[in-house]
């Protein structure tokens, strides 16, 4: 009996050190399957989403109030400077307005001349940044809309300074958002006023590089960066930053800043592009 | 009802590492310079894994993993690997660990810490063929080291409030 008693023991003991080991290779395997990028797994990956983004948002509520609490004070403390700052604008933006209007007017002549067809109707919708899920080794946010609202695989994220990112998974109620700093993230750009064609790519910093640049192409520190359309996945011409570094990596600032803001809005531009079709192909359909 | 209650007091520790991957994922940061979340659930791992093992066993950590990589968007499986790493490392050596004073404790956590820190950016390295940005990791492993002690008090009050199982 006694002898029973310390066999079980040990056995207790080896299962209490064994289990971590076998728990660590479990974690190895989900590893193997997360690298795989499973349609499955990305699947779960939305379900919990949508069950815990709620939870989130609540408990997450004291802090928001606390930080709307400090950007009212800020607001008040600085409103003088910023009415200033405004009428200044507002008189820039009065010229810029009369050089618009004429722009459009000719703009609808040439169209009439030119018997020009309108490309698709954009549709967008505004969604709130409830999590932001990335960290060191991902740049990405969920929010607030998913396939119940009508959001699609593909829209871009875009603030009227610029672009940034786009959704590359929907749930029902709220979708992932890779951002154009994520090292998985690849957008084709052109940069300058010459309109060089390169590749933004993203590397976890706030500064995603340009790669792929033509030989001979001359890029200085302010050209200007915006999305060439090609793989038509972004249309073309939509703001995304300025170069600020050209001293061996081509460093980009991007105008937006997803730390800055609470609101996005997600313009479906009803591309056919390539990247969404293949993406669809390697998912099934949720039922 | 009290089976209940000691059940729930029991389940504190896990909750309280759900409550912080939920925190780790709210849209704010506490480093104006760098967007990352701080893994405070490592110190909380370290400190069951030592003191009562049996409350936050091999079984809680490995799901509290699983469920940081489904709401986070690192590659899947990355944080339940050295999750359940850091339980492995502080629970093979709880013994050596209980016989040392505060001091020595926490430089030990130093120790351990930054090297799971470390191996976990050598493996994004490996698993994402790409060079993530090596500042944040420092900040975060200053921020774990540096919070260590209030973590433990933390999880010491704790403890004493669960008692023995």
């Amino acid at each position: 009996m006694e002898n029973k008693f310390f066999r079980l023991k040990k056995l207790k003991a080896q299962v209490k050190l064994f289990a971590p080991v076998l728990f660590l290779i479990i974690a190895l395997g989900l590893i193997g399957i997360g690298v795989s990028k499973n349609p499955y797994m990305v699947r779960i990956k939305n379900k919990t989403a949508d069950a815990i983004m709620p939870v989130v948002h609540v408990i997450g509520a004291p802090v928001r109030w606390g930080k709307s609490a400090i950007g009212g004070v800020r607001d008040i403390l600085t409103v003088y400077s910023q009415n200033k700052q405004l009428r200044e604008e507002n008189q820039l933006l009065i010229g810029w307005k009369n050089t618009a209007l004429k722009l459009a007017a000719d703009k609808k002549e040439l169209e009439k001349a030119l018997n020009y067809v309108p490309s698709k109707e954009v549709s967008y919708l505004t969604a709130r940044i409830m999590a932001d899920t990335g960290g060191t080794f991902a740049r990405t946010l969920i929010v607030q809309a998913g396939s119940e609202n009508g959001l699609k695989k593909g829209a871009v994220a875009v603030f009227p300074e610029g672009m940034l990112g786009r959704i590359v998974e929907v749930g029902t109620s709220v979708s992932r958002l890779l951002e154009l700093t994520d090292y998985t993230s690849r957008i084709p750009v052109m940069v300058g006023k010459e309109r060089f064609l390169c590749i933004l790519t993203g590397d976890n910093t706030d500064y995603p590089k340009l790669i792929s640049i033509p030989e001979g192409a001359e890029i200085s520190v302010g050209d200007r960066v915006i999305t060439s359309g090609h793989a038509g996945v972004f249309p073309s011409g939509i703001a995304i930053g300025t170069v600020i570094s050209v001293d061996g990596e081509i460093a980009v600032q991007p105008y937006v800043n997803a730390k800055t803001n609470e609101f996005v809005r997600l313009v479906d531009f009803g591309l056919d592009d390539t990247l969404i079709k293949e993406e669809t192909c390697e998912c099934p359909a949720d039922e | 009802m009290s089976k209940v209650l000691s059940t729930f007091k029991y389940a504190l520790p896990t909750l309280l590492c759900v409550l912080l991957v939920m925190f780790n994922v709210m849209p704010f940061s506490l480093n104006p310079y760098y967007r990352m979340p701080i893994p405070f659930v490592l110190s909380i791992i370290f400190y069951y894994a030592v003191f009562h093992p049996a409350v936050l066993n091999v079984i809680c950590v490995f799901f509290i993993g699983v469920f940081a990589d489904t709401l986070m968007s690192t590659p899947f499986g990355l944080q339940t690997f050295f999750y359940v790493l850091i339980f492995f490392i502080a629970n093979l050596n709880r013994r050596y660990f209980l016989t040392l004073n505060f001091a020595d404790f926490w430089m030990s956590y130093a120790l351990v810490c930054g090297g799971v820190l470390l191996l976990m950016y050598l493996f994004f390295m490996l698993i994402s063929l790409s060079i993530p940005p090596f500042l944040p990791i420092i900040f975060q492993y200053s921020v774990l080291v540096l919070t260590y002690p209030v973590m433990a008090w933390v999880c010491g009050w704790l403890n004493l409030k669960i008692g023995r199982p």
